[in-house]
């Protein structure tokens, strides 16, 4: 058909984008060889960062590696992009059969509505460290990496084989297997190789001030239909279990006995409630009165029973609140800074609003109980004592089904039951027919897509295509604030709906020694102060995270060292902050202890910290086009698709140079 | 009941704060760093404001005038006395001499000046009061300082606790303001009798005497006139013609005495102790008299003797004829021609060119040479006076044309120049400063070659009654508009239609914290009609937040854009008719509060314009091929934005298409120069925006290429068509692959702005693709028909497109637009001289 003829017709074309994708995950398949070996697992970027003389994956000795991605890259809309590359070592990248990197320079391709057919190779490099990130740009936007967003593949056999193997090590260390199942020669020694591994079960003291000892019973009779998901499993079988569970709890219970606590106030309950949206627990847990509101669980936690493990004892729980790790160093929970009565707010609130349950107490025998807690194993897992249960992991490692991973009761025998999904069997199984060595070491981008998903950062933050829960709920928080009466805005003072950020970015965004302390809630001054929450800490995990996130993002720990900030420029920026001759960034943007000119709604970031904060390259790409990373953002977009901006003196109205000669001055400002 | 969010008296909000100001917590180091307390600097202290000031204003205690207490005014001229020695504050809508000060003129504070969110204006700092009156009537009606004007419509605890607006015609009323030399003259009625006022200030035997005088035009006076209250503490006592008061701040011992003198006059100083009032005999036209006020000190007896030394009453009416100019000198400007950036960015191109290897992006750099070359518009800089003798801030409110194709525009900061261009190429321009002290004026028009300036508080028709090229009568044209003392109630722009009547809009009392408003009057949010001779003003439609800027059509067709904020999800176009309710219900002033906003043209979505500008037709015929069509202007985005509309029926729906030009500030105000039939656009950075120029005018200049841009958008049940103004390369026009649509919904609510919401998920953020089956491209390429089978009504749709144009131009690549109704068969394409 001639060009002519073409055009004639109406061009029938189906839409590529929506078949193409179709069953597809979001991310790039990527395959890592190592030693001889290989191992699959699935990248939500195409980047990579491992310092030198670490294993690409856990699975793969550590030395020299190749790495292969394959997938598509989608666009919305058929365009010319450019696509280029930051690497060590030898990095080739190939869309429809098109060389768009080779190390030669940046290159343009037209790519399709739709999906596009991408595939990328990576020789480490022979020295040093070995690092990829791979950008693209395009008329509509300036350069980025390659957004996670624009990235889905299939999921191929070997990548669910390497996924597979990921869950079931992920399994044995969070169950704690090696806590009875002890090899000295497997197993690496106590705060070395995989950080989830070892980590202790919470500390059993001081039960007899805080929980209802009937709860406590059913606790231990059958934690799983209290809290489906838990790690600790149900210990006891037969038909003496219920006995030994009460037995266990009032030993749990001897000690001081409870002060008398305060009368819960309605009121504390109402203002906990608004509490319990705006700092975002919602996004993790349902609210105590689920049941009886109907709401959909959206995979959080439930608190109903909180009401009756902690028998109305407001204290208890609000002294839980303000350090969950007290007793539980890894506990999931993080540390919000609550205040005495932030926290009495909060526990109120659960406490009123969750189930009391009147049952027929089984009445324990401590010393009973004190026996069953040592040759039960309790203290295995809850105070890291030696082994004292059977039999050695060799054995375990061909139980299949039999024990611990028995599929039924009947195969079970005595052995605790953990309440294992098909998958979760599976993947214990698969990861036990191993050779245990990936225990002995880890990866910090590997830590980090395991903690993401396991601290839950999803429940308040977006993250590539994935929304926050906390924003699915949104509806739900607005009917616990609503039953305060609505408050006049102050001007500065927070606001209940502004968007959360997303951690699409994090990695490449956040200096890694900020992020550490941000992490783990050690940053006093909060960066935006218009957000209703607060950033709670999670100190045990945030130095892996933060690591996690930059390799993730094929960023080393440190940024480079700079060279002092260059006079000439440091004047430039002084000048283009400002009102005269300016972008006039200070209307909104305090600088240190000097306010923000004319503010509204509230102040964007303080000045002084973007610096701290902020890795250099993605302070330039923020500046460049602040809407291509945060749609919502309120920040003004000051240069055009050719970089150049409105002020076209100094420097020649080119905007990277504008913007930087901005950072440089704001590296001088304390 | 009344929708709205500010829903709580202060007393609620303190008790609550003890409960939810925890939630903000997190420990504060950084949070609040604090304000440097230098005196303030800035070009808003440098500026040489003329004689008079029009303000809002706070009183000595910085109290607005909610309070109800001195000489805050909601409507202030402050008038200079001396050389920025003195100040007399005079309420236009009371005419009431609110108060008169030593120490200074007046205080740079507020929105305008420092950017501050809350203050107004107010005397000097440290201004030593003379006297000062309370809010309430100047004069009286019939002996009776009663308020006669009535509350504002609506629940007591969301409305005015006071009056607004200006008091009946037939009780007195602003007449306007004259200027000669230095002397300042107030013109209004008071019942029957015109009058004339004027304050000045003597310094008699070392003490400061401001006196007012008076003189009465035409009528016989036959009233009182209030002159001084004690606000805060004090006495005063009468004795015939003179008085003594003290005055207090409101400390015990820290009163000062003013004495008070009346000399030219049949009448009586009366008071009860706290109301000092001049009751006039009947007065006859053509008779001056004067009250004088002689403070400074505390020798009673120096004060008496200074107050009753003052000069004879002159006759004012000498000081109604205009008089010599104050700001003498011109500045004289060189325009800047788009050619010069336009051969810029070729260079930029070429240079990356002859470094380009790939081939590709060599492709891809030709292209966009090409579409630098063959550019159908550039934008000039008509440079406005920035450096000027008399520092004034050039934040430019909005520009007009007379016949001869002379330029005004008006500031922010209350000026209006006029300016004389050379020729085409903008050689040379000549300004000169016209008018001064306007409040805020961010509208101007003129109408039989005369200039009307929309501040805050009227609209004044300014005159040069010596033809000097300097106003020396500000007229108030019509001053009908209610005003409270909230920094964000902004009025806008100002249109005529073909019938001559004038239109403006007014925002809501927007928080200082963005969110709720603050105390309403019967006009917050509005859009306003008033006739050609300014005697009749009506609201023409409600429920307006921040509209910055509106439009009138060649057939009368009226429409606004509105800024993102409490009740606007995003920015809009709406064109309404006569009644209309737009958006924000808390501004609807109907008995039944509306429930769901008007139907608009269309949406625009927020990384498009965050903030708008004002809406323009096309009137010319030298302007390329879009006679007829509306124009929209972002502030926000500092862009200018093709408007697409189609009417099916009585809807009207469309959307927005960006013009690829750069603008160096936020654009407000557009018109077309009668004489080179261009677009001239204006406007300022006053607020968040990405322009960074304080204020700029620009040309935007037809090059006579050929253009190729959307100009005609229509949906039906089987697709959407989209008219070009040019023809499309075929190839790339039609790969259906070089198109793509997303759509999306907004919540509609109090929140300020609102996310993208899925029309395929109600309730669940994010955006759906729309599949397009199909396209077609006409015979002629210009126009394409993208089959989209089940197209349903959507608030934000976003159509993109990567096209070529046969003549190398440049096509936008997006249409934002909003689809109100489906219909079968395709609607009319609108243009306002299509009929």
């Amino acid at each position: 058909m001639t060009f002519r003829r073409l055009l004639a017709l109406p061009c029938l074309v189906l839409l590529a984008l929506a078949t193409s994708v179709f069953g597809a995950e979001p991310g790039l398949s990527a395959s890592f060889t190592a030693g001889g070996q290989t191992d699959v697992r699935t990248d939500r970027m195409l980047a990579l960062f491992v310092p030198a003389g670490q294993p690409i994956t856990p699975f793969l000795k550590a030395g020299p590696f190749t790495a292969k991605w394959e997938g598509q890259i989608e666009s919305s809309i058929r365009g010319n992009f450019t696509f280029s590359a930051e690497t060590s070592g030898n990095f080739k990248c190939t869309i429809n059969g098109q060389v768009v990197w080779d190390g030669t320079g940046p290159k343009t391709i037209q790519i399709n509505q739709g999906a596009n057919k991408i595939s990328a190779e990576f020789t480490s490099a022979a020295q040093g460290d070995s690092f990829v990130r791979f950008f693209w740009q395009s008329k509509e936007f300036p350069l980025e990496p390659v957004p996670p967003m624009a990235l889905a593949h299939e999921p191929t056999p070997a990548e669910q084989t390497g996924e597979r193997l990921r869950a079931g090590r992920l399994l044995f260390a969070q169950l704690n297997c090696a806590a009875c199942h002890a090899d000295a020669a497997k197993i690496p020694a106590k705060g070395q190789g995989m950080p989830e591994l070892g980590q202790l079960a919470p500390l059993l003291s001081g039960f007899s001030t805080k929980y209802n000892p009937d709860f406590l019973t059913e606790w231990i009779a059958d934690p799983h239909s209290i809290r489906p998901g838990t790690h600790m499993p149900k210990v006891f079988t037969g038909p003496d279990a219920a006995q030994k569970a009460a037995d266990l709890a009032a030993a749990l219970s001897m000690g001081e006995a409870p002060k008398a606590g305060t009368k819960p106030k309605a009121e504390d309950g109402l203002a906990g409630g608004a509490l319990f949206a705006n700092l975002g627990c919602i996004g993790c847990h349902q609210r105590p009165d689920a049941e009886v509101a109907g709401s959909p669980s959206h995979g959080r936690i439930p608190l109903a029973h909180l009401t009756d493990k902690y028998h109305m004892r407001v204290e208890a729980l609000a002294t839980f609140l303000k350090d969950p790790s007290a007793n539980y160093a890894a506990t999931r929970m993080p540390h919000f800074r609550l205040n005495d009565e932030e926290s009495t707010q909060l526990a109120t609130y659960l406490l009123l609003n969750g189930r009391m349950i009147k049952r027929k107490a089984i009445l324990g025998d401590a010393t009973r109980g004190g026996q069953l807690l040592l040759s039960a194993g309790c203290l295995n897992c809850h105070a890291g004592m030696p082994a004292t249960t059977q039999p050695a992991l060799v054995i375990v490692q061909k139980a299949e089904d039999k024990g611990c991973l028995a599929s039924t009761a009947a195969t079970r025998g005595t052995a605790p039951d953990y309440a294992l999904s098909v998958e979760q069997r599976a993947a214990l199984t698969a990861f036990l027919r191993t050779d245990l060595a990936s225990l002995k070491q880890d990866v910090p981008a590997e830590f980090a897509t395991r903690q993401i998903k396991d601290l839950n950062c999803i429940a308040c933050h977006a993250r590539d295509n994935a929304g926050s829960t906390w924003a699915k709920v949104d509806d739900e928080s607005r009917k616990l604030r609503a039953v305060l009466p609505a408050k006049e805005h102050v001007e500065g003072e927070p606001v209940p709906d502004a968007p959360v950020p997303a951690l699409t970015w994090t990695g490449e965004k956040l200096r890694n020694d900020w992020l550490v302390k941000f992490l783990a809630g050690q940053v006093e001054a909060k960066p935006r102060p218009w957000l209703i929450g607060r950033m709670p800490g999670f100190a045990h995990y945030a130095e892996g995270l933060a690591l996690g996130f930059a390799h993730q993002h094929g960023f080393p720990q440190q940024e480079p060292a700079e060279a002092a900030p260059n006079e000439a420029k440091v004047k430039f920026g002084e000048t283009l902050l400002g009102n005269s001759g300016g972008f006039n960034c200070i209307q909104c943007h305090g600088l240190g202890d000097q306010a923000a000119t004319a503010v509204f709604e509230a102040p964007a970031i303080n000045f002084v910290q973007s610096t701290e904060r902020l890795r250099k390259g993605y302070f330039a790409r923020w500046v460049m086009a602040p809407t291509r990373i945060d749609p919502e953002t309120k920040m003004p977009k000051y240069a055009d698709p050719e970089g150049m901006t409105q002020l076209t003196d100094p420097l020649d109205g080119k905007g990277a140079e504008q913007f930087e000669a901005i950072r440089e001055y704001l590296r001088t400002v304390k | 009941m009344f929708t709205h969010t500010r829903t709580l008296v202060a007393l609620t909000a303190l008790a609550l704060s003890a409960l939810t100001a925890p939630a903000a917590d997190a420990p504060k180091k950084a949070d609040a760093p604090k304000k440097a307390a230098a005196k303030p600097t800035g070009k808003f202290m440098e500026m040489d404001y003329g004689r008079f000031f029009s303000a809002s204003i706070d009183n000595t205690q910085g109290k607005n005038p909610f309070e109800k207490k001195g000489c805050a005014a909601n409507k202030a001229i402050l008038v200079n006395l001396g050389a920025e020695d003195a100040g007399y504050a005079f309420d236009t809508e009371t005419l009431r001499g609110a108060g008169l000060w030593s120490g200074g003129w007046f205080k740079r504070k507020g929105v305008a000046f420092d950017g501050a969110h809350g203050p107004n204006p107010a005397p000097a700092e440290g201004a030593d009061l003379f006297a000062e009156t309370n809010p309430g009537p100047g004069w009286s009606q019939n002996g009776s300082f009663a308020e006669p004007r009535k509350l504002p419509v609506g629940p007591a605890n969301v409305m005015s606790s006071i009056p607004l607006g200006p008091l009946p015609r037939e009780h007195s009323k602003y007449v306007g303001l004259y200027l000669a030399g230095d002397r300042v003259t107030f013109a209004y009625t008071v019942g029957g009798a015109s009058l004339l006022e004027s304050a000045e200030l003597e310094t008699i035997g070392g003490v400061k005497v401001i006196s007012r005088s008076f003189t009465v035009v035409s009528g016989e006076l036959n009233e009182s006139v209030r002159l001084a209250d004690l606000p805060y503490g004090g006495s005063m006592k009468a004795n015939g013609l003179n008085a003594s008061l003290t005055l207090s701040k409101g400390k015990a011992g820290d009163e000062l005495p003013t004495e008070v003198a009346v000399q030219g006059v049949n009448g009586i100083l009366t008071t009860d102790g706290n109301v000092l009032v001049l009751k006039l005999g009947k007065v006859a036209a053509g008779a001056s008299f004067k009250v004088s006020f002689a403070h400074g000190g505390k020798d009673v007896g120096a004060l008496t003797k200074a107050a009753a030394g003052s000069a004879k009453p002159a006759d004012l009416r000498t000081f109604t004829k205009g008089g010599e100019g104050h700001w003498k000198q011109d500045v004289v400007t060189e325009g800047v021609l788009g050619e010069v950036d336009q051969a810029k960015q070729a260079d930029t191109v070429k240079e990356q060119l002859a470094k380009a290897t790939d081939a590709n992006k060599k492709a891809a750099l030709q292209d966009k040479l090409a579409e630098i070359l063959n550019a159908p518009y550039l934008v000039d800089n008509v440079t406005i006076p920035e450096n000027n003798p008399y520092k004034s801030w050039m934040r430019v409110g909005a520009l007009a044309f007379f016949k001869d194709g002379r330029i005004a525009f008006s500031t922010w900061s209350g000026d209006v120049w006029v300016g004389k261009v050379s020729d085409d190429k903008l050689s040379k321009i000549t300004w000169h400063r016209y008018a001064t002290g306007i409040f805020h004026a961010l509208g101007l028009t003129v109408v039989n070659e005369q200039l009307y300036v929309l501040g805050r508080d009227q609209i004044t028709r300014l005159h040069d009654l010596n033809g000097d090229g300097e106003a020396d009568f500000y007229e108030n044209f019509n001053n009908d508009v209610q005003v409270t003392s909230n920094f964000h109630e902004f009025t806008f722009d100002l249109q005529t239609d073909s019938q001559g009547n004038f239109y403006f809009l007014k925002g809501g009392p927007v928080n200082p914290g963005g969110r709720g408003w603050g105390p309403l009057s019967d006009h917050h949010g509005c859009i306003f009609k008033v006739s050609p001779d300014g005697k009749k003003f009506e609201v023409y439609a409600t429920g307006i937040r921040a509209p910055n800027g509106m439009g009138v059509g060649p057939n009368g067709e009226i429409s606004n854009g509105d800024n993102q904020g409490t009740w606007v999800p995003a920015d809009y176009i709406h064109l309404s008719k006569p009644g209309d309710f737009v958006e924000v219900p808390d501004l609807a002033h109907k008995d039944t509060p509306p429930t769901k906003y008007g139907t608009h043209l269309c949406w625009i979505p927020y990384d498009v314009d965050n903030s708008n500008g004002g809406q323009t037709w096309v009137t010319s015929k030298k302007w390329g091929p879009f006679e007829g069509r509306m124009l929209y202007l972002s502030y926000g985005k500092s862009s200018l934005f093709g408007v697409l509309q189609e009417r099916v029926g009585d809807v009207a729906q469309g959307g927005v298409v960006k013009f690829p030009l750069k603008f160096t500030t936020g654009q407000m105000r557009g018109r077309f120069n009668p004489i080179d039939g261009q677009l001239y656009t204006s406007g300022l950075k006053g607020w968040q925006t990405n322009g960074v120029k304080d204020g700029a005018i620009h040309r935007v200049r037809y090059t006579g290429k050929s253009v190729t841009m959307q100009e005609s958008l229509h949906v039906t049940t089987k697709g959407i068509t989209i008219g070009f103004s040019g023809a499309l390369d075929k190839k790339s026009a039609g790969d259906v692959q070089n198109y793509s649509i997303e759509q999306y919904n907004y919540l509609y609510s109090g929140a300020y702005g609102s996310a993208d919401y899925k029309v395929s998920k109600p309730g669940e953020k994010g955006t759906d693709p729309v599949a397009i089956k199909s396209v077609t491209v006409s015979a002629d390429g210009k126009s394409i028909f993208l089959e989209v089978p089940g197209l349903k009504p959507v608030e934000q749709m976003r159509i993109k497109m990567n096209l070529k144009a046969v003549d190398g131009s440049r096509v936008p690549d997006e249409v934002c637009n909003t689809i109100n109704v489906v219909p079968e068969k395709q609607g009319e394409d609108y243009r306002s001289f299509a009929k």
